[in-house]
């Protein structure tokens, strides 16, 4: 039994000291070392956006925010500042794969820093914002233990176990430690290496990188096959929001009330683009919560899902998307359309 | 909880230190780990339904001492009577509970098909029953037990924790194999940890785990894809996809069956085995001795051998009508449809020109070129052709109804067979490592599991683990549910 006990431990120890030693020497996920913008491509994108937030807060005293997941590159801060007073300072305080428990995190930390929500769009774009994970066990979406309260080392021991996970991401890492050559995380996952951040508002730049993912025939196959899906497809679709959510909307939205803010509640197009569709039963909760005033449910609008023009793939849409919802959110069509889509 | 997830992982070095450290100088106490670990490990998968897996084994754990009670005197003329009459019992509350759990609504359904064929009306609804998990294998060992106890192979077992165990054994219960009442015998017996095993168990376990995430859930991502759009997709993809199903589905089952096979290694108690290199039989026979080894020998056992002698006057029909109706079973047995049924129909159907040119009861073996240890030309023919003939019959396995078989079957045969298939994200590794497979497969064929590499170099054995980690870690494709959990 030792000496199987013994084998075991060397074989599985072996590689996980190596994995140790390059964790600790290449930082693989830019978290060990003090933050910077510029160098984040394999960082998730909450630990940017909270990191960011806490470097340059005291700066630009950020009062106005948006909420939600990588969807959120449609809609660009520069264009709803425009929609907002002068004394607006926008943050996109956006996470991979946000859920409300993030928004919730993300609110009440805030909060806690007496930070001003004076205005905030909360993004839903996938079915799977709807969940009460507390903490994430993948790299690109583990939530930052200053909002969800882990502690430090734990996070770092969920880093490191995604990085033992990926031997052939040790590689690369070595690789850019030693000659500064840059890599994704995972190729399967959109990381931080297809977007250009804005280092002042983490406003996302044009993805364009990412349109080569998805071509133009994926892309209108999709759609037109989406677009065929009727109001009763909808209906038909399970309910997600449980009692533990609708608790989780209560307290974002007690935030909200504390802090004055306003804000707006933004199912996005892509939505129904996924598996299940918002449940009719689903929306109700959302503007009982919150008011129907404040609950945009852009799923149903022909006009903003009849074009895959506007989409880089199924779930991620452009900035002219965004701007036909911020005007119909805020009711002005003084501001100029975008001319170009980002392709 | 499935062998590929952290909660096993966790689970088992539980009950691993338990079992060899507390265990060790008692069997008693091995045998009470294996119960709790194997209640915990049902209960964690479905806690509803541990009630009806403990009620059936406590049923006929006392059924199997009323037989062997019967036998007591074995010269009474009641002996046999009696004996014969709790058999019957078990028998019908043991293929009762199939029944009812798997297929009630499958009849009830089909009977309001066939009376609507005619133009009636049936009142009869189906009834919202949830079915136990791996309740296809936990009733065919109980079974086999009362039968074996009634024909005198096997002792009633008059330790209820040893019988439980058996009929719960945790590595087994969810997708096979389906242990014999001889595995009780091991029970008996301290098991004292042996080295060679437990590193033998970590190979096997290895290579299990690599076909099940590596071959299994990357060639699923394409034969999804393809089923799911039948019509949009090239005839070539479609006969692609259809030779990919037949590797997923073995590298899948085979790879669950490696695994539970290799944890039972590790706890020092021999599963029995499910798969033979089943891809080079050199015919349908050839192969069901290769395939769900298992199954195969329980239904030849308890329904095939019996219904042959039933036949024996009937000669070579005799013969034919067993082996139809013995795979019209065990095509059932995968679920409730008349797909499954249609599935094992064809199967017995590629016997009969076996039975009828006498080549049934035959072992071939296969003649290889020793220097260059390929087949010769005429057994290679011979796999491939079972082999197609396999494909053909998983094209069944896995459509939804016979017009999705026909939509499928249709749709490869076209012009557009001839043109290159459609080439998604991970096609090539898949091939590649499927490839792998087959050819580590043949090489060790002739060893007792398809990775048995004890005998090989130090060196080479560490390189094969860490090579196997890296393929699983690195070339994963996305998780996918072990098909067999689901009969």
């Amino acid at each position: 039994m030792k000496r199987f006990l013994l084998s075991i431990l060397v074989i599985a120890g072996v590689p996980m000291l190596i994995a140790l030693g390059l964790y600790l020497w290449t930082d693989p996920f830019r978290t060990l070392h003090p933050f910077d913008i510029n160098d984040t491509d394999a960082t998730n994108r909450e630990y940017a956006s909270t990191e960011l937030f806490r470097r340059n807060h005291s700066t630009y005293h950020y009062n106005a925010f948006v909420f939600g997941s990588s969807q959120a590159s449609g809609l660009n801060t520069y264009t709803w500042a425009l929609y907002l007073p002068d004394s607006a300072s926008t943050f996109l305080f956006q996470a991979y794969a946000e859920t409300i428990t993030g928004v919730k995190q993300k609110v009440e930390w805030l909060d806690k820093q007496n930070a001003h929500i004076d205005y905030s769009l909360v993004l839903i774009d996938i079915p799977g914002f709807f969940s009460n994970r507390q903490y994430g066990y993948e790299a690109v979406s583990m939530k930052h233990w200053r909002l969800s309260g882990e502690p430090e080392w734990l996070y770092h021991t969920h880093e490191y176990l995604n990085f033992l996970q990926r031997p052939s991401f040790w590689w690369t890492n070595i690789k850019r430690t030693v000659n500064g050559v840059k890599e994704p995380f995972d190729n399967d996952t959109v990381t931080n290496d297809f977007f250009a951040y804005n280092r002042y508002h983490y406003d996302v730049l044009p993805p364009q990188d990412s349109l080569k993912n998805c071509s133009e025939v994926t892309r209108r196959t999709f759609f037109a096959e989406v677009n065929n899906r009727t109001e009763a497809d909808v209906k038909m679709s399970k309910a997600v929001i449980n009692s533990r959510m609708q608790q989780i909307l209560c307290d974002i939205k007690a935030v909200f009330d504390k802090q004055h803010t306003d804000y707006h509640i933004i199912i996005t197009p892509a939505y129904r683009y996924v598996h299940p569709y918002l449940n009719t039963a689903d929306l109700e909760v959302l503007q009982h919560i919150f008011g129907k005033e404040r609950v945009w449910d852009f799923t149903t609008d022909p006009q903003l899902t009849s074009d895959y023009n506007d989409f880089f793939d199924p779930v991620h849409f452009g900035t002219r998307l965004g701007w036909y919802m911020l005007q119909d959110i805020y009711g002005s069509t003084l501001i100029e359309q975008p001319k170009t889509m980002e392709k | 909880m499935i062998f590929n997830s952290l909660p096993f992982l966790l689970f088992f070095t539980v009950v691993f230190f338990l079992y060899w450290f507390v265990g060790e100088k008692n069997v008693k106490v091995q045998n009470w780990i294996l119960l709790l670990a194997n209640c915990f490990f049902y209960g964690y998968a479905s806690l509803k339904m541990l009630p009806v897996i403990l009620i059936a084994t406590l049923l006929f754990y006392y059924i199997g001492l009323k037989i062997e009670h019967a036998y007591d005197n074995p010269d009474s003329e009641q002996a046999e009577k009696t004996g014969s009459r709790w058999t019957t019992f078990g028998i019908v509350i043991g293929v009762g509970v199939l029944l009812y759990f798997k297929y009630f609504n499958f009849f009830i359904e089909s009977f309001i098909s066939l009376f609507s064929l005619f133009g009636l009306q049936s009142n009869w609804h189906t009834l919202h029953i949830i079915m136990p998990l791996g309740i296809s294998f936990f009733t065919f060992r109980l079974l086999a037990y009362v039968l074996d106890v009634n024909h005198g192979k096997q002792h009633a077992e008059t330790d209820f924790v040893r019988f439980a165990v058996y009929v719960s054994f945790f590595p087994c219960i969810l997708s096979g194999p389906i242990d014999r009442p001889q595995f009780i015998k091991q029970l008996g017996k301290l098991r004292v940890f042996r080295f060679e095993t437990a590193q033998d168990a970590v190979y096997q376990f290895l290579w299990g785990l690599f076909k099940k995430v590596v071959i299994a859930d990357n060639c699923a991502s394409y034969v999804d894809a393809a089923w799911n759009n039948i019509d949009g997709s090239d005839a070539s993809t479609l006969c692609l996809a259809a030779f990919l199903y037949a590797f997923e589905l073995y590298a899948d089952f085979s790879g669950y069956s490696d695994m539970a096979i290799a944890v039972g290694k590790g706890l020092g108690l021999k599963i029995t085995d499910n798969f033979r290199t089943p891809f080079f039989a050199l015919n349908i026979a050839d192969f069901w001795r290769r395939w769900h080894i298992s199954l195969t020998q329980w239904m030849t056992d308890y329904v095939f051998m019996p219904l042959n002698l039933s036949f024996r006057k009937n000669g070579k029909a005799g013969i034919i009508m067993a082996i139809i109706i013995n795979f019209l079973i065990v095509g059932m047995w995968h679920g409730d449809s008349w797909i499954f049924a249609l599935y094992g129909l064809y199967h017995g159907l590629l016997f009969v020109p076996l039975i009828l040119s006498g080549a049934f009861y035959q072992m071939p073996k296969i003649q290889v070129y020793e220097h260059l240890n390929l087949p010769k030309p005429k057994d290679f023919g011979r796999i491939l052709l079972t082999f197609l003939l396999v494909t053909l019959g998983f094209i069944l396995f896995r459509a939804d109804s016979l017009t999705h078989f026909a939509q499928y079957l249709t749709s490869m045969c076209k012009m557009s067979l001839f043109t290159m298939p459609l080439v998604r994200s991970a096609l090539t590794r898949t091939l590649l490592f499927t490839l792998i497979m087959i050819v580590v497969e043949w090489l060790l064929r002739d060893k007792p599991h398809p990775f048995a590499v004890q005998n090989h170099p130090l060196a080479c054995r560490i390189i094969y683990i860490y090579v196997l980690i890296f393929c699983i870690l690195e070339y994963a494709g996305d998780a996918q549910s072990f098909i067999y959990f689901q009969f």
